[in-house]
Order: structure tokens, then C-alpha cells, then sequence
């Protein structure tokens, strides 16, 4: 039985990794601020950056210039994202930049795409409805199955009998495995609902990193082989299918670039932005003049005004995140962390994190407390309490005091 | 020796095992009821694109089946032991203290695991019906760790109930807290996949941590 004495060395490993789980959780309760950034737009007319701040219970419109506006000032700077404002009151201009302007093609070209580090890490169960690309219906329907991909091309399941349709499997799949399509995928990309204005099908890596856009046209598979340049290791794609009909869908590769899939021949086009795709979130506000990129980061936030017609990188503004000082300050007697979530992955497991070892120095005051504790505690501290202290600082203390080391 | 041993559990803990293995099998009744509610009420069609597209997870009800279990068992089971000193006469037995316990938490264990293999393989047969392979395995994934917890619960409680320090008994039950509150930190169906191998170590650990409050129980622990 003295062998399970040693158990007790378990119980303490448990309690300061259960500590540094709970005490930075409770730090954080108590302390989190949100950051907000001003609405940043770019302005088609002033061609610089807007924004759009609450201070004081009141909007701050100005530009990066530091010129402030009125809201109908505002409205009038900034057409491509007031335009249904100034089209009601009868301001919106006919032209602009030499391009003629309505309210249709506006929205046409007015779309948003998000990306969060959340999207890539996060579990997904790998079966597609594979829409009817050309009905002649105006709305998209349900097509009845869903496909999988296999090993040698795809399979159809019927969710009411629960059984593949071998026929329409072998048909789908013959078309992949002709166009050379090595099996199962790496990945699957697509937009698997009906809210859609047309369906362009799925992007799907194969296991030799080809890509395929497969749909169903007709009731007939359309498979065509992408070629990927070569300097480009595509993880993650997001298809698009807006109304412009310019693009297929977003791109991300491994080196955290960002590309869009042109639909003029497939092309890969690079969008000149900085971002690590494991960390930072994206996000677009696209108008018929310029793209309004904003990549959030741990560090603060960067706009980019990137033209919409060539890609080319017109402007950026960069916000700083206000550093939040209760957090700073936890840095001293926090040492290290436990984590089993994070917001940029929908998976549990733990995830450790420790400040730099010169925060550590404030482990000693920590050790000379646990000295200075002893008449209290009418026990002198072992030397595992000043060792494990010394090291875990705050928890090792309080397991320490807890379990009368 | 042995044979008395697991006897004397039978007599104590039979008519709760029964309990839950009845418990086990309403829950998974009720589930497929309202799964098969579900189908006549949304399609077969939009009830896969609800799970396979909107992270929808049928068999949520389960979640708390184990845990119940777990804690259920190891509390008539160890209660009227330390109520009424019971474990005092267990530990004297001509049988070494581990190898006594060992039966004790053994014996529950296998009858426990069972019930959960039944009620997983249940589960898994059913949903097999209505659904392919890919949901299945997500399933199968969303509630091994429920299944574990379940194990776990009742692994604490034996370690808990044995501690016989009121003031430690204490930690123990925040240190049980915390290990049963990392198997429920999400509702994503498969957020555990990657972490499955850390959420089987939990019920290893707190296998382990029973035999220091036994440790402590015999050597009589007043102090610390």
C-alpha cells in the first residue's frame, strides 16, 4: 500500500494544472474588454479611407485626412455603401470614375466574405447535396441525395432509404476518374444550401493535389482538372457564387497567402494581403471600385483598399489594439496557462501557453510569502512546496497551502 | 474470498445496476422516437442537411445519461460504506488493501462499462438505420466522451467518498468538478476528435487517485 503514497505527487501535478485552467479563466471574467475598431469603408469619391467611430454617445464620421462629416456628407463620400440611402433620396450620382452607375449593378457587385481561423479547424462530416446547376428554375432544390467522395470517385446516398444509388454513383464517378481524379479528397469546398442565386457545384483537392470543379449540369456530371500554379499548396477554399459572376470562390494556401479562383479560365489571382491564415480573421466589403479588406489580428486590426478591377493594392490603414492592462498585469503572477477552447478552433484538447521566464522572477515574492507564512501555517514549508513555487508560482503557492506541504 | 467480495457488491449495488441498464435503455427508446418525430416532421432530406450543414446533433438527450450513472453507483455503492465503517472490516480482510479495493471499483467498473457498451452499440445499430457511415462516425465520436465521463463520475466519487479528511474531501470533489467539466466544454458534435486519447487518460488518473485515499482511509490521515 506505501507505493500509492507516491499517488499524492499526481494530486499535486492535478491541482496546479487545474489552477492555471481556472485562475486565468476567473482573470479573464473579471478583466476582458472587447476591442472595437471604427467602421473603416474606402471612398470611391475622396479615394481614402472613411471611418465611423462612437464616441461620447455620438458618431464621428471622418476620413484619414481627419476631415469630419455630417451623415449626409458621409453618404455622399461613401456612394458604394450608402447607395440605397441615396437612392431613396434621389442623390445617387449617374457616373462615377467614368462608370455609369445603378442601383442594380451596386448590388451586383456589393458582397462580403468573411473568413475565421475557425472554419478550417473545425469538425465537419464529409457528405454534399450536389445541386442541379442548370433547372431553369429560378430558386435551387434539394437534389434528393448526397454524395460522399471515395476512393474511387463518388457516391450517392439516398438520406430516405439510407442506401447509395449505384447507377448515378458510377455515372459521377466515371466522369472524376477520367479526368484522372486519384481519390479521396483532401478537401471538399462548396455551398451546400439552397440561398444561393446559382450553384456552381464543389472544388475538390484529390490525394495527388489536383483540383477539380465538379457540378451537375443538366443532370450530367461536368467535371474540369484546375491547374493549380505551382508554387501554390492550396488548404482551404470557400466558394463565393456571388452575383458578379467573377470569381468561384477564395483560396487559401499553406504559406497564409490569399487567392481568388477567377472564372475566365480558372485563374489563380494573389490578393495583396498580410495574414496568417491559423490566426487572424478576414473581412471583405467589395464594391464595384475597391475591395475593403480588414484582417483582424491579436495585435490590432489592417484595412486594405484593394482595386477592384486589377487587384492592385491601393491603400492601407493600420489600427494598433489598445493594449489592456489587466491583462498585461496578470503576466506577473500567471505563469503559464491551461486551455481547452479557443475561438479559432471549434476543437477541445489542451492548449498550454506560458509568459516569458524574466515574469517568472516574481515566482520568488511567491516563495517568500510561503516562508513568511509559517507561523500561520505553524509548519516550515518542504523544500518540494519551495521548489514547485518556485517554479508554478501562484498555483504551486496555493496547492502548496491547500495541501499542507 | 473473491466470490464474497463480489457477493457482497451484488447484494448492495444490484437493483441501481438494473436501474440504470433500464435508465440506459428508456433514454435510447426516447431518442429514437423523437428521431423518428423528427423525420416525419422535417424529411429525411432536410434532417441529414440540418446535421451534415448546421452542426445539429440528434442524440444531445444522451449527454447526461453516463454521468447520472456514474454518479449513481459510486454513491450506494460507497456510501453506506463509510456510513456505517464498513470499508474499515473490507481493509481488514486476509487480502491486500489495493487488491480489495481493486475488487470493489473492478467489479462496478466491468458491470458499468457494459451497461455502456450496450447502450453505445445500441445507439450506433440505430442510428445505422437512418444514417451513412460518415454521421455515424461523428456520433460515434460526439459521445464516446460522455460515455467516458460516465466512467470517470463514478471513479471520483469512490475516490471522494474514501478521502477520509472532510477539509481534503473538499479538494477532491473541485479536483472531480473540474475533471468531469472538461468532457461538457462544448456542443459541436466531434469537437472532442482530436482529444479523445487526453479524455481516456482522466479515467486512468482518477483510477489511480482511488487508491491514495485508501491509502489514506488505512493509515488514518488526521492532519493533512
Amino acid at each position: 500500500m506505501k507505493q500509492f503514497k507516491h499517488i499524492n505527487k499526481v494530486i499535486l501535478v492535478i491541482m496546479i494544472l487545474g489552477l492555471s485552467w481556472l485562475l486565468p479563466q476567473i482573470w479573464h471574467l473579471i478583466t476582458d474588454k472587447a476591442t472595437r475598431y471604427p467602421f473603416t469603408y474606402f471612398s470611391s469619391v475622396n479615394h481614402t479611407f472613411c471611418t465611423l467611430e462612437y464616441e461620447k454617445e455620438e458618431f464621428i464620421r471622418k476620413d484619414a485626412h481627419g476631415n469630419t462629416y455630417t451623415e449626409e456628407q458621409w453618404d455622399s463620400i461613401l456612394p458604394m455603401f450608402s447607395f440605397r440611402q441615396l437612392a431613396t433620396d434621389g442623390l445617387l450620382p449617374d457616373t462615377l470614375n467614368g462608370i455609369a452607375l445603378s442601383v442594380k449593378d451596386i448590388r451586383k457587385t456589393n458582397y462580403y466574405f468573411r473568413y475565421k481561423p475557425n472554419e478550417l479547424f473545425s469538425p465537419s462530416i464529409p457528405l454534399y447535396p450536389l445541386f442541379e446547376s442548370m433547372s431553369g428554375r429560378v430558386d435551387l432544390e434539394m437534389p434528393g441525395d448526397v454524395f460522399r467522395v471515395t476512393k474511387d470517385g463518388v457516391e450517392f446516398i439516398n438520406p430516405k432509404t439510407n442506401k447509395i444509388n449505384f447507377t448515378k454513383s458510377l455515372k459521377y464517378s466515371k466522369s472524376l476518374l477520367d479526368k484522372g481524379f486519384g481519390g479521396p479528397a483532401k478537401w471538399v469546398a462548396g455551398s451546400p444550401t439552397t440561398r444561393k442565386s446559382y450553384d456552381e457545384g464543389y472544388f475538390i483537392l484529390d490525394q495527388n493535389s489536383r483540383l477539380f470543379h465538379f457540378k451537375r449540369v443538366n443532370d450530367k456530371p461536368f467535371v474540369k482538372e484546375i491547374k493549380i500554379p505551382e508554387n501554390i499548396d492550396p488548404i482551404f477554399m470557400k466558394t463565393t457564387e456571388y452575383g458578379d459572376k467573377r470569381f468561384y470562390g477564395f483560396v487559401i494556401s499553406s504559406d497564409s497567402k490569399l487567392y481568388v479562383i477567377s472564372c475566365n479560365k480558372y485563374k489563380f489571382i494573389n490578393i495583396p494581403i498580410r495574414f496568417d491564415y491559423k490566426n487572424d480573421n478576414i473581412m471583405l466589403m467589395a464594391n464595384l471600385f475597391y475591395w475593403n479588406m480588414g484582417i483582424t489580428t491579436d495585435s490590432g486590426k489592417v484595412c486594405y483598399a484593394i482595386n477592384t478591377n486589377d487587384f492592385s493594392l491601393v491603400d492601407t490603414l493600420k489600427y494598433h489594439k489598445e493594449p489592456n492592462k489587466m491583462a498585461e498585469a496578470s503576466k506577473y503572477f500567471l505563469p503559464f496557462s491551461l486551455k481547452f477552447k479557443s475561438y479559432k478552433s471549434n476543437y477541445i484538447k489542451p492548449r498550454f501557453s506560458a509568459v516569458p521566464l524574466k515574469y517568472m522572477l516574481v515566482n520568488l515574492f511567491f516563495v517568500i510569502l510561503l516562508v513568511l507564512l509559517k507561523p500561520i501555517r505553524k509548519q516550515k514549508p518542504t523544500p518540494l512546496a519551495i521548489i514547485i513555487t518556485l517554479i508554478t508560482g501562484i498555483y504551486g503557492l496555493t496547492t502548496t497551502l491547500l495541501l499542507k506541504l | 474470498m473473491k466470490k464474497a467480495f463480489f457477493y457482497k457488491e451484488w447484494i448492495k449495488t444490484r437493483w441501481f445496476l438494473l436501474a440504470i441498464l433500464i435508465g440506459g435503455i428508456l433514454v435510447e427508446i426516447y431518442l429514437f422516437l423523437k428521431l423518428g418525430r423528427s423525420f416525419r416532421y422535417a424529411g429525411h432530406e432536410h434532417l441529414w442537411d440540418v446535421i451534415v450543414n448546421r452542426n445539429q446533433f440528434m442524440f444531445h438527450t444522451l449527454k447526461y445519461f453516463p454521468i447520472l450513472a456514474g454518479l449513481l453507483i459510486g454513491v450506494v455503492q460507497m456510501i453506506p460504506e463509510i456510513v456505517e465503517k464498513r470499508l474499515k472490516l473490507s481493509l481488514h480482510l486476509p487480502l491486500y488493501e489495493s487488491k480489495s479495493i481493486t475488487l470493489m471499483v473492478g467489479y462496478i467498473l466491468i458491470i458499468l462499462i457494459s451497461i455502456f457498451i450496450i447502450s453505445f452499440i445500441t445507439l450506433i445499430l440505430g442510428a445505422a438505420i437512418y444514417f451513412p457511415l460518415e454521421i455515424i462516425k461523428s456520433i460515434a465520436i460526439t459521445v464516446l466522451p460522455w460515455y467516458l465521463c460516465g466512467i470517470t463520475a463514478y471513479l471520483l466519487v469512490v475516490f471522494c467518498c474514501l478521502e477520509p479528511l472532510w477539509r481534503r474531501r473538499i479538494i477532491n470533489i473541485l479536483i472531480s468538478v473540474c475533471f468531469l467539466g472538461t468532457y461538457f466544454l462544448s456542443s459541436v458534435p466531434g469537437a472532442y476528435s482530436k482529444n479523445i486519447l487526453t479524455m481516456m487518460i482522466i479515467p486512468a488518473i482518477s483510477f489511480l487517485l482511488i487508491y491514495l485515499s485508501v491509502f489514506r482511509f488505512k493509515t488514518g490521515v488526521q492532519t493533512n
